[in-house]
């Protein structure tokens, strides 16, 4: 697969031709998962790991900058809802490689099994919550998704949402608001 | 949710989130009126609108995560000195790899922990550097020794620890079958490091079973001290943290930890009344093992009312197994577990930090009195109120420096119960009472200081801190002497860890001064200050001082007649040290054994105090000789040693050095170049490049060569030895100072004197400036450099330095080798002048002298008997000198080197004398056997050899 297929199939999708997402979303899914092992083997030049800079850096690589707005805006839509799916399933790999693990016989027992706990737990109840939130404001999860793991300006949101900016100001401030109080509830 | 009440909240919120508090309650009121479930709504928004975002950094810390798991970009790869070999486990901070050293020919096999990269930024990357280093030192038995750290090229930071291979406490006392007094024993232990650790400055936050392995041995080891704060990021903050988005394990945390209050020495003794009563009654007293164990999200402990164990165990519906595995029926388990033990528990679990034990001591201590059937402590909280308010209000202080005044104040607040507990009178206990708050409150008063809002500039360093704080103590405690003899003699500790032997000795007396005039009558508290104080003129050369002490304190604890204590052995065992550097050693022998009595009848083997006790026996035997029986104690040290710390522990190779020594004394090479060898291994291993005891294993090892004959090879060494001295003590200090006389000594042998002079010199102003009692090794030096003079053509020179008279302090001490040797430099150096009779008769002198020796003192015999020969051959007296040569021959082959070297050069110079008596063919012969050993000896590039091989040409040819 060329950039400039991706560059196509994005054109496409934006066009709204349903298959090319169906062929664009393994795309995404694969290069952010490649991103972030190549981050923590340090093999980029960032020294955080932010999703969003991940989803940017996935942009890079696979679209190139020579794209319509219109585009680069699709793909990150795209691309927030795909990095949300690698924490989760990657929070799912790991409880499940837990509950099978016991049989093994302890030599050095990591610390903080319930610390890992923890952050898989952070990642699903956040999932679960933008799910929640989906169900009676699909607009405003769908805010806080871009704003979370594809790091986007409110302008970029606005124009993604179709929404003014001051709506999505308002909107990220009371979804936040409500988000925070629900993952303390957790 | 229902829409619509979504969208009415949404409305109302937008409209009063940025209005004044009190419009903003007007209108909620106004806008809602009856209708509860919009205020409900509305004002949950609210709150949530003033929470911080956790959201963003907890992706951050996931999005590391996914990367973590990648085993197969690790195995096989080299992070620091070790090579990755296999994963042992994952966690939320790095994954665990076990590894090898991989330049090194034994088998060292070390836990890697890589850290998620994400975590460790900036300031937390800094703070893990300081950190280590103060983790480095941590060395106790029941401790994973944090051995090395650092970052991958790529930039990912490790630590690399000792690999302890056991399974988690609770596992293991249920597999072992343990019963409830040997489950409290070994609880004990456990305190007991976390107190050591205490007083080391070191909080450890995450004690939980997965966090204390016991080893086949039944030995726990406490895995990950201080990791925890090293990487939790809100650990410094003083931040309230939004729940679920903290590192920390819920299940064994303190509520302080779990609700976000100050972490401090009393959190791990909740965390280990946790542990207790769980290795006791199988069980959590929230009951948050049965929740875990349905996979459910914990719900909130209630703090305040934590269960009883045998509670708990009623309710279990497996307590007969439960009872089973501790060899009990389950109303035996709940006899044993009522009364004491659920007290102690109850305390160990109190909500508020400060109606806990206050120190892990305290809680050990505890234990000690319901193993002992004593009746145990339930002192009501004095001090700990205290330490919680202040901990309320400078929630931002250095951590560093609250540990330090923590670990302090735990010290003189136990010492002080230990003084009341010694009263009788109530009128003093209650006086006493009030010294332990005057303590804490002066000690806490400290933190004021630390506090940026009180004072200004850079938060102050413990060491500032101290200083302070002894100003202080004088004048602020001066109504309750005890209480300031205890934070006297705490801080004197203090500042003997930091090698202010000074101050630590003059904190000492004092203290001292004021138990002997208000306690008069407390014996036990007077010989552990007297023996500080000798111990501490001991270490600073004051050996009158530190034997008057020292005999003082052993006196008053005979005349005492109080039971055998922890610090009479360390009285009698640092008496034996003085006595010996004073010369007694058949003294300091007895006593060493006495005090390896005592600590064999106090601590139960393998033990460390136990095995220091041996160790220094084996020293004491080396050095008058008895070879064989230091070898049994030293082998017996190593053992315990390695049964107490693991193989790859500082003392071990401590003893492995001394161990070396002997075998060489021995002439058992192989085994002396073994241990030699080992002890440098170990050293390399557990220290940084640059410490100061890898030098010091280094240079056995070239003496191992230099007594096998390799010259070169050990000149080599010595070099290295010295530039490694120089690194790790500065290139003025004594060790230097004697690597340079050691390295010179090898360089004249193998013929480069010039060279030699200069590092003679320099070493010699060294010594002379040091305070250190160096005059032996200056007279030493003195003698090695005249004979370097001589031998670069300026007998004259060396005449100057070779006349001095010694020190009238160290004659006693200049005989046998230091004699001879001064003898016969300053022989060489008339008969280079050309005055052979002078010559003669210090040569003369000195051989008398060796002679006059018992034969296995004589040390230097084959030298005066060879100097001898030589000049019976300038004087053309061959018989004579053949004879000499030939006993010198003799000599030299006792000393038992592979390459006998000194040996070959008596063979060039009966080479000479047959040259002298025409006899070309056995003079040839002679060089030709000689040349060879010498050739292998010196190495290719010697100029002596180069010199030598002349000479033996010249006289075969002729």
């Amino acid at each position: 697969m060329t950039d400039e297929d991706i560059t196509q199939l994005l054109h496409r999708w934006s066009a709204g031709e349903a298959q090319a997402l169906d062929r664009l979303t393994p795309l995404v899914y694969e290069q952010l998962h490649a991103l972030a092992r190549r981050h923590f083997r340090g093999e980029s030049a960032g020294h955080t790991l932010q999703p969003t800079a991940l989803v940017n850096e996935a942009y890079q690589m696979l679209v190139g900058v020579d794209v319509e707005f219109q585009d680069r805006h699709h793909f990150l839509a795209l691309a927030s809802r795909m990095m949300r799916r690698v924490l989760v399933n990657h929070a799912h790999a790991r409880n499940a490689s837990k509950r099978g693990g016991g049989a093994l016989h302890v030599t050095w027992t990591e610390d903080l099994p319930s610390n890992d706990s923890a952050l898989e737990a952070d990642i699903l109840s956040l999932d679960a919550a933008l799910d929640e939130l989906e169900r009676f404001d699909e607009r405003k999860a769908r805010a806080l998704e871009l704003h979370y793991f594809a790091g986007m300006t409110y302008a970029e949101m606005a124009e993604v949402l179709e929404v003014a900016e001051s709506t999505v100001h308002s909107d990220l401030r009371i979804s936040k608001a409500w988000l925070f109080k629900r993952l303390e509830a957790a | 949710m229902d829409p619509a009440l979504w969208r009415r909240a949404e409305a109302l919120f937008g409209e009063i989130a940025d209005l004044p508090a009190e419009r903003r309650a007007a209108r909620l009121d106004q806008a809602c009126g009856d209708d509860n479930a919009l205020r409900d709504l509305v004002e949950t928004l609210l709150e949530g609108d003033r929470l911080e975002d956790r959201v963003a950094p907890a992706l951050e810390r996931a999005a590391a995560d996914v990367g973590v798991d990648q085993e197969s970009v690790w195995l096989g790869r080299a992070v620091g000195a070790y090579t990755l070999t296999g994963k042992i486990a994952a966690g939320g901070m790095g994954v665990v790899y076990r590894g090898r050293r991989s330049d090194a020919s034994y088998d060292q096999e070390v836990a890697v922990k890589l850290l998620t990269s994400s975590l460790v930024t900036g300031e937390l990357r800094r703070r893990l550097l300081v950190e280590r280093q103060i983790l480095a030192n941590l060395n106790h038995p029941n401790i994973c020794r944090l051995l090395d750290g650092g970052e991958t090229d790529e930039g990912v930071p490790f630590l690399v620890m000792e690999l302890i291979e056991g399974e988690p406490i609770t596992e293991w006392c249920d597999h072992q079958g343990l019963g409830v007094r040997e489950r409290v024993a070994l609880g004990r232990q456990v305190c007991e490091a976390v107190q050591f650790a205490h007083r080391n400055l070191v909080v450890h936050r995450d004690i939980k079973p997965g966090n204390i392995l016991v080893t086949a041995d039944g030995v726990p080891k406490l895995l990950d001290f201080g990791i925890a704060k090293l990487l939790d990021p809100v650990a410094d903050s003083g931040h309230t943290t939004v729940a679920g988005f903290r590192m920390l394990s819920p299940r064994y945390a303190s509520p302080e930890q779990v609700l976000g209050g100050a972490v401090t020495t009393a959190s791990d003794t909740y965390s280990l009344g946790l542990l207790l009563f769980e290795m006791l009654c199988g069980s959590d007293p929230f009951g948050r093992d049965e929740s875990s164990a349905t996979g459910g999200r914990m719900p909130m402990p209630d703090f305040e009312h934590p269960a009883r164990p045998t509670r708990r165990l009623a309710q279990r519906d497996d307590a007969e197994s439960i009872a089973r595995r501790r060899d009990a029926t389950v109303a035996g388990l709940a006899r044993s577990l009522k009364g004491d033990l659920e007290t102690i528990l109850a305390k160990a679990l109190r909500n508020e930090p400060e109606r806990r034990y206050q120190t892990a001591r305290e809680l050990a201590d505890e234990l000690d009195r319901y193993l002992d059937s004593r009746p145990v402590l339930a002192r009501p909280p004095t001090a700990g109120y205290l330490v919680s308010r202040f901990w309320r209000r400078h929630k931002g202080a250095s951590i560093a420096a609250a540990v330090a005044v923590f670990a302090m104040l735990a010290g003189t607040t136990a010492a002080t119960v230990g003084f009341i507990q010694a009263r009788e009178s109530e009128r003093v206990a209650a006086a006493e009472a009030r010294n332990a708050e005057a303590i804490s409150g002066f000690l806490l008063s400290l933190f004021e200081e630390s506090d940026p809002e009180v004072s200004v500039g850079e938060p102050r360093s413990v060491r500032e801190l101290l200083d302070i704080g002894m100003e202080r103590a004088d004048r602020e405690l001066a109504a309750s002497p005890l209480a300031l003899a205890s934070v006297k003699e705490t801080m004197s500790e203090v500042y003997k860890s930091l090698s202010e032997f000074d101050v630590a000795q003059r904190l000492n007396e004092e203290a001292y001064a004021l138990v002997l005039e208000h306690t008069p009558d407390d014996s036990d508290a007077q010989v552990r200050l007297m023996g500080d104080i000798g111990d501490l003129a001991r270490i600073r050369e004051d050996l009158t001082e530190a034997r008057r002490w020292l005999e003082q304190a052993r006196d008053l604890h005979l005349a005492s007649g109080g039971p055998e204590t922890r610090a009479l052995a360390s009285v009698l065992n640092n008496l034996a040290l003085v006595l010996e550097s004073e010369g007694e050693h058949d003294a300091a022998l007895a006593l060493m054994k006495e005090s390896l009595a005592v600590r064999q009848r106090l601590f139960v083997a393998p033990n460390d105090q136990i095995s220091v006790s041996l160790h220094n026996i084996g020293w004491l035997l080396s050095r008058n000789g008895d070879l064989d029986e230091a070898e049994r104690y030293l082998r017996e040290a190593i053992a315990m040693r390695e049964a107490v710390w693991g193989e790859f522990h500082p003392r071990v190779a401590l003893t492995t050095v001394i161990l070396s020594r002997v075998q060489k004394a021995k002439g058992d090479w192989e085994a002396a170049e073994r241990s030699a060898h080992r002890a440098l291994e170990i050293n390399r291993a557990v220290f940084e490049p640059g410490h100061r005891d890898i030098p010091l294993a280094l240079f056995e090892l070239a003496a191992v060569k230099e007594g096998v004959g390799e010259l070169a090879a050990a000149n080599e060494l010595y070099r290295e030895t010295l530039a490694l001295d120089i690194e790790a003590n500065g290139p003025r200090s004594f060790d230097a100072a004697y690597s340079m006389k050691t390295y010179a000594r090898t360089l004249v042998d193998l013929g480069r004197p010039d060279e030699a002079i200069p590092l003679f010199e320099e070493a010699l102003s060294i010594f002379r400036e040091s305070g250190r009692n160096t005059l032996r090794p200056a007279y030493d030096t003195t003698t090695h450099l005249g004979r370097a003079l001589t031998l670069a053509g300026q007998p004259n020179v060396a005449l100057e330095y070779l006349s001095e008279a010694p020190d009238e302090s160290i004659v006693s001490y200049v005989k046998g080798r230091m004699f001879a040797e001064r003898g016969l430099a300053l022989s060489a150096a008339e008969l280079a002048l050309g005055r052979d009779d002078a010559a003669l008769s210090y040569a003369d002198s000195v051989l008398a002298a060796e002679e006059a020796l018992a034969p296995e003192e004589r040390n230097r015999l084959g030298e005066a008997l060879q100097a001898r020969a030589r000049l019976a051959i300038g004087r053309g007296e061959a018989d004579m000198a053949e004879a000499l040569l030939a006993r010198a021959a003799e000599d030299f082959a006792t000393r038992g080197a592979t390459i006998d070297w000194r040996s070959a050069l008596v063979e060039l110079d009966r080479s000479r004398i047959a040259c002298f008596e025409g006899d070309a063919l056995r003079a040839e012969a002679l060089a030709g056997g000689a040349l060879p050993v010498l050739r292998e000896a010196f190495g290719d590039d010697s100029p002596r050899l180069a010199q030598l091989e002349h000479c033996a040409h010249r006289s075969a040819g002729r």
